[in-house]
């Protein structure tokens, strides 16, 4: 089952659209509906604006430790989109006193000095933590997604897990595009605004045959 | 990477041919220019709905007057037209719009852009800078270039950078719709004044003139009208000519 998550802070109905053109069945919940999943579900964070108003929002509405019990014990898989993506980690430089998720280890960095959004359309690259072929490379490799944040998650060569990176323009430094862990993962980008290949990864990240 | 971005000026239900920022014909409904523009071999990397009347009659943007509770658009659309307040700029985002472009009211207000910033995001927002030469120096109209304002473009540079704006719009009025190209030194005055995104529009008639631009002055998106309703050039004949000359472009299928 794939379940999309409403926040105001997010352009949840531009996923939900994306998601109907590639036929995909889903439901709508809020934070505390989380709780009612059944196992093994598929979650999707979307993410537009601040860490501060997806944190404030989401902890309003469920307690840290008991959603982070609940998503492991039921062995929920996320998927993060933008700011949903950053949300999985430990901590955001754009929030400093932020509650994030924590489900993956790392810390959300200003893209650029001074501080500016990074915005426009990226290839990835398969970053060096990784050796072996991937069933990812095909959606993600020799191909444009589109990219709008002033934040992201710098790469971490010694980080497991499977990540693309990429280098914003007039950044000296890549930070991670896409990144793929067995239960959690997600991009920087926004695959529903990336066009036809945008659409094709989202199609075969929500296949259920996957999750 | 190159951004080439589609922009459709808007009059009632219709993208409109303008010149010098006026409308002059209709190209075909809006619909049919979104739906031609966002898939297929004409897929581009962005859209611009600019409401050019909205403002004038005192009435809201396409989007808020749509009868959909949400319009999706599968590329990045930003919608400008009679966005004057917080609210309005949150609405328009909220019914489908990724970013929003602002000129007349920010010039009324600059603060306006900094609420706008802070409630919305930085990446939201586009400040639209409609400009032409007067006397040797670029000045910033408003009202559908219609108005002068009091700032000149190295003015206006500077305000919107202490109020979080996140890219800019800059439309060459006397080039836009005409024969004449985007003047180069107005490129080369942006490229030098500001580390923000940048979007040039107005001139863009050739691909060999993009590819000039962007190798001489850096400019990294480009805002085009006629290129593609009236100069008869494809999306994808762009995207080769570009990528032709070793500019890194996207080529979608």
């Amino acid at each position: 089952m794939i379940f999309l998550l409403k926040l105001r802070s997010s352009n949840y109905p531009s996923v939900a659209s994306a998601l109907a053109l590639i036929n995909r069945e889903f439901s709508i919940i809020s934070a505390k509906e989380i709780f009612n999943l059944p196992n093994k579900s598929l979650l999707i964070i979307p993410g537009v604006g601040s860490i501060a108003s997806i944190s404030e929002e989401f902890f309003s509405q469920v307690d840290h430790s008991s959603i982070i019990n609940f998503i492991s014990n039921n062995e929920i898989k996320i998927f993060g989109i933008c700011l949903g993506f950053q949300f999985l980690f430990s901590e955001s430089f754009e929030g400093p006193n932020c509650q994030c998720l924590g489900l993956l280890p790392g810390s959300i960095e200003p893209v650029h000095q001074p501080l500016r959004p990074s915005v426009g359309w990226s290839a990835l690259s398969r970053s060096s933590n990784t050796r072996f072929p991937s069933k990812y490379d095909d959606l993600l490799l020799r191909k444009e997604f589109y990219f709008t944040h002033s934040y992201g998650l710098r790469l971490d060569p010694t980080q497991s897990g499977l990540a693309y990176d990429y280098t914003p323009e007039h950044s000296l430094s890549p930070f991670v595009g896409a990144f793929f862990t067995p239960r959690y993962f997600g991009t920087q980008f926004h695959p529903e605004k990336s066009g036809v290949n945008g659409l094709t990864l989202l199609k075969s990240l929500t296949d259920r045959d996957d999750f | 990477m190159i951004r080439l971005i589609g922009r459709l000026d808007l009059r009632n239900s219709n993208h409109i041919k303008t010149v010098k920022c006026e409308g002059v014909r209709i190209i075909r409904p809006l619909g049919d220019s979104i739906r031609l523009f966002s898939e297929g071999d004409s897929e581009l990397d962005e859209l611009l709905v600019i409401d050019t009347v909205a403002s004038l009659y005192g009435y809201k943007n396409w989007l808020l007057r749509s009868d959909c509770e949400h319009f999706f658009s599968p590329i990045p659309l930003c919608v400008a037209g009679a966005i004057d307040s917080v609210s309005v700029a949150c609405q328009t985002l909220s019914k489908g719009a990724d970013k929003i472009s602002i000129n007349s009211a920010a010039i009324a207000r600059p603060q306006l852009l900094g609420e706008i910033s802070d409630a919305c995001g930085q990446q939201a927002l586009v400040l639209q800078i409609d400009t032409r030469k007067i006397n040797g120096s670029y000045h910033c109209f408003f009202n559908g270039s219609r108005e002068l304002s009091r700032y000149t473009l190295d003015e206006w540079l500077s305000i919107s950078h202490d109020y979080g704006v996140g890219e800019l719009h800059v439309t060459a009025i006397d080039s836009e719709g005409t024969k004449d190209p985007f003047p180069e030194c107005l490129a080369h005055q942006l490229s030098i004044s500001t580390y923000l995104p940048i979007i040039i529009s107005g001139g863009l008639r050739s691909p060999d003139y993009v590819a000039k631009l962007h190798l001489k002055y850096g400019i990294s998106a480009f805002s085009f009208s006629s290129l593609f309703n009236v100069c008869g050039v494809t999306v994808k004949n762009l995207r080769s000519e570009l990528a032709s000359r070793d500019i890194s472009v996207r080529m979608p299928i």
